[in-house]
């Protein structure tokens, strides 16, 4: 039993996913239009 | 007799990251392999016969397999790393790719080029000053001057292109503190490129091959993007700094380049959607293939408990916290998803039903052409887990039946 248990750990292969960093080109617009975020805002004030 | 070549075995790279942690790559997959395999590898690139390659496993291993056995056990081992002999042999499916509609900017060669005069960046002292400093400066100019942007005037739209394409110029920067990172230790990232990362736009470095490297210098490649990204910060508020306070729209445009730059930044180190705090916390608590993992382990532990299997010492905590979270975080974009298309719904069978529709069709483009982009993406995922759901199908019959075979 030992043995066939070393030896399937020991042959034993794992695909690891590939390492692709990435940076979300979509936050910054997402962070970007945001920044109305203030009553003194110029769009939030001729919106009143 | 062996399915492979000499030749065919010299193309597999081998890399001991210690820590009885092996791994391989072949034509640039990576894979995690138990010791005896690599010692197989390793021996059969110094040519040494198998029947010896047998007798020194069979000491090293305290075990007791004949050369046919072992012969038949790599064979097979061979088929799944995707190299082979064999005319009709089908390459193994790449089980990771997650960024569709690819575009190669940089490759490996301009990548390298650009990457090698910043590698001093990343000598522990350099990293660690600049680093803190772009924290102090961050911090410093958030609770000085955090709301000064607001009500201020944004600026003509030559400027606001401007200000998009500076912060395109930034998140490439990023990618390049991969690669420059990566470099430091000798490892050459693949290309810089354009996708998307399920409908997100993106640029993604492929830095696979860090895997070979020991966990804190794989840590600090995945920290590599986040630290020239505070680098940018500290030159853009000294810039911002220097400037009269006459030079408002300069002084507007940095503050919102600040800005932008930091949330992207922050963004970067949550651990979900294969952001940089993924990576991070994969390395940190060495769990592979922690998302695809996570999907099935809570499962698996609920039913192992059923079972009466359930032994709480096994039990890999970094992954089980992360694959909860995920879960939640999955429902919250799931619960937002549902509440749009409900919403659109609505709003698309209103329109369609009014009998003016084709009469007010150019007046309705805009939420036209917001529902065909909405339904093209669900349609899109639809697609693309059903035939997910049917591959598994297939993989789990053609199992049972070679089990019910044996």
């Amino acid at each position: 039993m030992s043995n066939s248990n070393n030896l399937k750990k020991g042959l034993d292969i794992i695909e690891l996913e590939d390492r692709l960093e990435t940076v979300q080109l979509a936050v910054a617009a997402a962070s970007a239009s945001n920044r109305c975020d203030s009553c003194d805002c110029p769009k939030a004030a001729a919106a009143e | 007799m062996l399915n492979v070549t000499n030749a065919q075995v010299r193309t597999i790279e081998l890399s001991d990251v210690g820590g009885e942690e092996f791994i391989v790559f072949v034509n640039d997959r990576a894979f995690n392999v138990g010791p005896i395999l690599y010692r197989v590898i390793q021996w059969l690139q110094e040519d040494r016969p198998f029947q010896e390659i047998t007798q020194e496993i069979n000491l090293e291993a305290g075990i007791n397999v004949t050369e046919s056995e072992l012969t038949e056990l790599v064979n097979d081992n061979f088929d799944r790393l995707g190299i082979t002999k064999s005319k009709d042999h089908v390459p193994l499916k790449r089980r990771s790719e997650y960024i569709y509609g690819k575009l190669s900017i940089l490759d490996e060669e301009w990548v390298a080029l650009i990457s090698q005069p910043l590698r001093g960046l990343f000598k522990p002292a350099v990293f660690c000053t600049l680093a803190a400093i772009g924290i102090i400066a961050t911090s410093v100019f958030y609770y000085l001057y955090g709301n000064w942007i607001s009500g201020q005037e944004y600026g003509s739209p030559a400027q606001v292109i401007l200000i998009y394409i500076t912060l395109a110029a930034i998140f490439f920067f990023h990618e390049i503190g991969h690669t420059a990172a990566a470099s430091n230790f000798d490892v050459k990232a693949k290309e810089i490129g354009f996708g998307f990362y399920f409908i997100f736009p993106v640029f993604f470095t492929d830095v696979t091959k860090i895997y070979a490297l020991p966990k804190r210098k794989r840590i600090i490649v995945n920290l590599g993007g986040v630290y020239f990204q505070l680098i940018v910060n500290t030159v853009l508020i000294v810039a911002w700094a220097l400037l009269p306070w006459s030079a408002e729209a300069a002084k507007i445009a940095l503050t919102l380049l600040v800005s932008t730059n930091t949330f992207v930044l922050l963004y970067s180190l949550n651990p979900f959607f294969r952001n940089d705090g993924y990576w991070i916390y994969s390395d940190f608590f060495n769990v592979k293939n922690m998302l695809i993992r996570g999907y099935a382990y809570p499962f698996q532990l609920i039913g192992d408990l059923f079972k009466g299997k359930l032994k709480p010492v096994e039990i890999e905590w970094p992954l089980l916290i992360f694959a909860v979270a995920n879960f939640v975080f999955i429902g919250s974009f799931a619960g937002v998803f549902l509440q749009s298309f409900s919403s659109l719904s609505a709003q698309l069978y209103d329109t369609a039903v009014d009998p003016d529709f084709f009469k007010n069709i150019g007046e309705n483009k805009g939420f036209l052409l917001k529902c065909l982009f909405f339904y093209g993406v669900l349609g899109f995922f639809i697609s693309r887990y059903w035939k997910m759901l049917l591959y598994r199908i297939d993989r789990y019959r053609a199992a049972k039946a070679i089990a019910s075979k044996s």
